[in-house]
């Protein structure tokens, strides 16, 4: 049955902002979203790839596409591409195929190895992509420049490969940003096609979009039951801006922007469980400010802010509930104002750390105050080894 | 069953080689890539997990023979001999050996490689 409005048939059914993939009128589909087809996208000859591990048609077991996929279980080396523009993924080593399962159709990946290559034509794609897979679904901004590109999993110059999720259910790039409202029908089409809809049930981000300098846009997603983000988004270095996802769950944020190089700002998450900062804003060196973050669960901020070159303005009374004293390198190869320095110190003065083996580093950027020498002193008694630029 | 092997980084040219004669192609001289895996003594590996069938391991023991597509004997079978000899094969879990390929079935792939003793090569920031 078909949904009109008058003579109109209607395509997409949104409740609020979200898109409504099916629609019942007792036990009858009165709407349902497959009817969107993901190849409309692409009809006025838009480059790009759509891949649709539910049409088994489109996969081979062999790179070459000589063996169809016929049975769950079995490897894939192919996967044809459903835009039109033969854009399809291949993947030559045996052992780095991914599997095909069903129940949802989909491709499953080990995470060490397995991943499928497309070639990106000349011109590259600046626009979106969708990627759903079986912990959630999401669309991005993304520059993917000529030439191999994984599908599956990414990165892994640094061990395993990088993937939000253990199986493709579905992905679309287009070179063109898609719509908000076509964004949201082709994440409703693959979660008709068994995608997980949200992240909203992962618990641990840990690496899932790390090296993936693609990204120049990062979605609102469902985070709100994660605790480890550490590495989420490492080297996502085109990113310039970050989304305020609910973050209030973290406890490790260790590692998870370093190298976020094009960050010109961060939001005011919710870092109030968080404990492990380890690392976690390394070099994110287009960075001029940082928010008055809450940091009252925090024991661990070693090198959390180093080489961040361009950052100058740092708040008042961040550290003032913080927990521990891990600050080694915390701030060092920074730009920070004076006022910012002193702000730093006077506020590890009033978190009242006990007396220990503490560490505090400071180059770069503008000396202390008098203000600022007088809280070292205070650290000092308590005993702080305080390193500053000025060297006081 | 799920196979995930550790290759040594001196083992790997000759693992790649048993990895042709094993596999599909010229394409599996690329299945152990980069060395981005370590023990706790700081021995490095190149890693690879797949799906194999229940024969497979008796093929990888039996006698090796040059593949029917490698008409240009660009599989080295003296390196591949090498790492058939280093091959150890192993139902549960073992800590990986510097000098030797180790192969351990497990469903998950990461938590296999967690059981081996290996952890990820995080390059120090």
């Amino acid at each position: 049955m078909a949904l009109k409005l008058g003579a109109n048939s209607i395509n997409k059914l949104y409740l609020g902002s979200t898109p409504i993939n099916k629609a019942y009128l007792g036990a009858g589909i009165l709407f349902s979203g497959d009817s969107f087809d993901p190849a409309s996208l692409f009809a006025a000859s838009q480059q790009g790839a759509w891949y649709n591990p539910s049409d088994i048609d489109t996969l081979f077991q062999d790179s070459a596409g000589t063996e169809p996929v016929t049975a769950a279980g079995q490897p894939v080396g192919l996967m044809l591409d459903k835009s039109g523009n033969g854009n399809n993924a291949r993947q030559a080593s045996g052992a780095a195929r991914p599997t095909y399962q069903v129940t949802p159709d989909r491709i499953t990946v080990d995470n060490v190895d397995d991943s499928l290559s497309v070639t990106v034509p000349t011109g590259g794609f600046t626009g979106t992509m969708v990627l759903a897979t079986d912990n959630g679904t999401a669309s991005y901004g993304v520059t993917i420049p000529a030439g191999d590109y994984d599908i599956g999993g990414r990165g892994g110059g640094r061990g395993g490969l990088y993937f939000p999720g253990n199986a493709l259910v579905g992905q679309l790039i287009r070179d063109g940003a898609l719509s908000d409202w076509e964004a949201a029908a082709t994440e409703a089409y693959f979660v008709g096609k068994g995608a997980t809809a949200s992240y909203g049930a992962v618990t641990s981000f840990m690496g899932f979009w790390w090296d993936w300098a693609e990204l120049t846009s990062f979605p609102i997603i469902d985070t709100s039951s994660g605790t480890d983000f550490s590495y989420a988004w490492r080297e996502c270095s085109s990113l310039t801006s970050f989304p305020l996802i609910d973050t209030s769950a973290g406890t490790n944020f260790s590692f998870a922007w370093v190298k976020c190089s094009s960050l010109t700002s961060f939001p005011l998450i919710d870092t109030s469980s968080g404990t492990n900062f380890d690392r976690a804003w390394v070099e994110c060196s287009s960075l001029t400010s940082f928010p008055l973050i809450d940091t009252s669960s925090g024991t661990n901020f070693s090198y959390a802010w180093v080489r961040c070159s361009s950052l100058t303005i740092f708040p008042a009374n961040i550290f003032d509930n913080v927990k521990g004293g891990e600050f080694e390198g915390a701030f060092t190869s920074t730009n920070l104002t004076q006022t910012s320095i002193d702000n730093i110190l006077v506020s590890l003065v009033a978190s009242g750390i006990a007396a220990g083996t503490r560490l505090f580093d400071q180059s770069g950027g503008s000396a202390p105050s008098v203000t600022g020498e007088s809280a070292i002193d205070t650290l000092r008694s308590r005993g702080w080894t305080v390193t500053v630029t000025g060297g006081y | 069953m799920r196979l995930t092997i550790a290759c040594p980084a001196a083992l790997r040219d000759d693992a790649n080689n048993l990895a042709m004669v094993l596999g599909y192609g010229l394409g599996d001289a690329l299945t152990y890539g980069g060395l981005n895996w370590q023990d706790a003594d700081g021995n490095i590996y190149a890693c690879a997990s797949l799906p194999v069938s229940e024969t497979f391991t008796t093929t990888a023991q039996a006698t090796l023979q040059r593949p029917s597509w490698d008409t240009d004997s660009v599989i080295s079978m003296a390196a591949a001999n090498r790492a058939q000899a280093a091959l150890v094969f192993s139902l549960e879990p073992v800590l990986a050996m510097p000098d030797k390929l180790t192969a351990c079935a497990g469903d998950d792939a990461l938590a296999t490689l967690a059981a081996m003793g290996l952890t990820h090569v995080v390059v120090d920031v």
